[in-house]
C-alpha cells in the first residue's frame, strides 16, 4: 500500500519518491508532485500517517522551473509565502 | 435564401443541408502530458500542445483555458469523457465528471471495496448530452479521486490510454 513518511517535522515523502513531497506550515499543506504544487487547508486533527485525509483542497500552481532542483531546493520552494500565505483569505473571526 | 413550404428548392438549400447532416462539428482531444490530480477535488483535465485529434471548428485551444471546448455553433452536444489513472496500489474512490460552464453536471463513479493488492491504472468514462448557446456556454472533462492514504495522482497520459473528451454536434437547439 502507497503512502507518506515522515520525514521530519512536518514534512513527508510518498512512497520514496524525492519529488512527492508534503510540507505543513502556517495553517497550509503544501504536496508537491513533480512539478505541480497543490494547496490545502489540513484536516483539525491531521493524521501522521495520513496527512492529507480530510484536508480541502484550495490552489494548484504549475512549477517546471523545479524539474531539475534538488531535494533541498525543493522544500525551500514549498516554503515560501506564495503557498503558505498569500493565496488564502484571512481566517473567519 | 431559405426554402419555404411550397416555394422553390435552390443549390444553397442543399448546401446547408449538407452542411448541417455531413460537416457537423467535431472535437477529440487526447492528453499528451501526465496531470497531476489533486486529492478529492474535482480537477479540470488539461489538453495541451498537440492534444487536438480532431478539433473541425475551433472549439478549443491548446494555450489558453486548455480544459474547455467552447461551442461556437449553438445545439445540442454528445460528450464524452474518459479518464485514466496513473498506476496505484491506493486508489479507494475515483471519477470522470463533465462540467458546464465549471459547474458538475454528471458524474460517473467508481468506490473499489479495499486498496488493490498490486499496481495497476484505472480507467473511467462518462457521457452525456449537454446543450451549449454557441457563445458563452463551455464543457470541460473533470476527474477527481482519492486514495486510502490521501495524495495527488497523475493521470495515465501519454498512450492509448490517456485522458480523451470528446463533442459532437447532434441538432440545433
Amino acid at each position: 500500500m502507497a503512502g507518506w513518511v515522515e520525514n521530519g517535522t512536518d514534512r513527508w515523502v510518498r512512497d520514496g519518491d524525492d519529488r512527492h513531497l508534503l510540507l505543513g506550515k502556517a495553517g497550509r499543506l503544501v504536496e508537491l508532485h513533480g512539478t505541480t504544487v497543490h494547496i490545502y487547508l489540513p484536516a483539525a486533527e491531521v493524521e501522521a500517517g495520513n496527512p492529507l485525509a480530510g484536508a480541502t483542497y484550495v490552489d494548484t500552481w504549475e512549477r517546471p522551473d523545479l524539474a531539475e532542483a534538488a531535494t533541498a531546493a525543493l522544500w525551500r520552494a514549498m516554503s515560501t509565502k506564495q503557498y503558505t500565505a498569500a493565496l488564502l483569505p484571512d481566517p473567519q473571526p | 435564401m431559405s426554402a419555404v413550404a411550397g416555394g422553390p428548392t435552390y443549390l444553397v438549400d442543399y448546401t446547408a443541408l449538407a452542411t448541417a447532416s455531413v460537416s457537423k462539428p467535431l472535437v477529440r482531444l487526447v492528453q499528451q502530458t501526465a496531470q497531476s490530480i489533486a486529492s478529492n477535488t474535482d480537477v479540470a483535465v488539461t489538453f495541451g500542445a498537440s492534444s487536438e485529434d480532431t478539433d473541425t471548428n475551433g472549439f478549443h485551444d491548446t494555450g489558453t483555458n486548455t480544459s474547455r471546448i467552447t461551442p461556437t455553433v449553438a445545439g445540442y452536444y454528445r460528450l464524452t469523457g474518459m479518464v485514466t489513472y496513473a498506476a496505484d496500489t491506493d486508489l479507494v474512490d475515483y471519477y470522470a465528471v463533465l462540467a458546464k460552464n465549471g459547474t458538475a453536471v454528471q458524474r460517473a463513479r467508481t468506490i473499489l471495496a479495499s486498496t488493490a493488492t498490486t499496481s495497476t491504472s484505472r480507467t473511467i468514462s462518462v457521457t452525456g448530452i449537454l446543450q451549449a448557446n454557441g457563445s458563452t456556454d463551455y464543457f470541460e472533462l473533470m476527474a477527481r479521486q482519492l486514495q486510502a492514504a490521501a495524495a495527488s495522482l497523475n493521470t495515465n497520459a501519454p498512450g492509448t490510454t490517456s485522458p480523451v473528451f470528446e463533442a459532437e454536434f447532434l441538432r440545433p437547439l
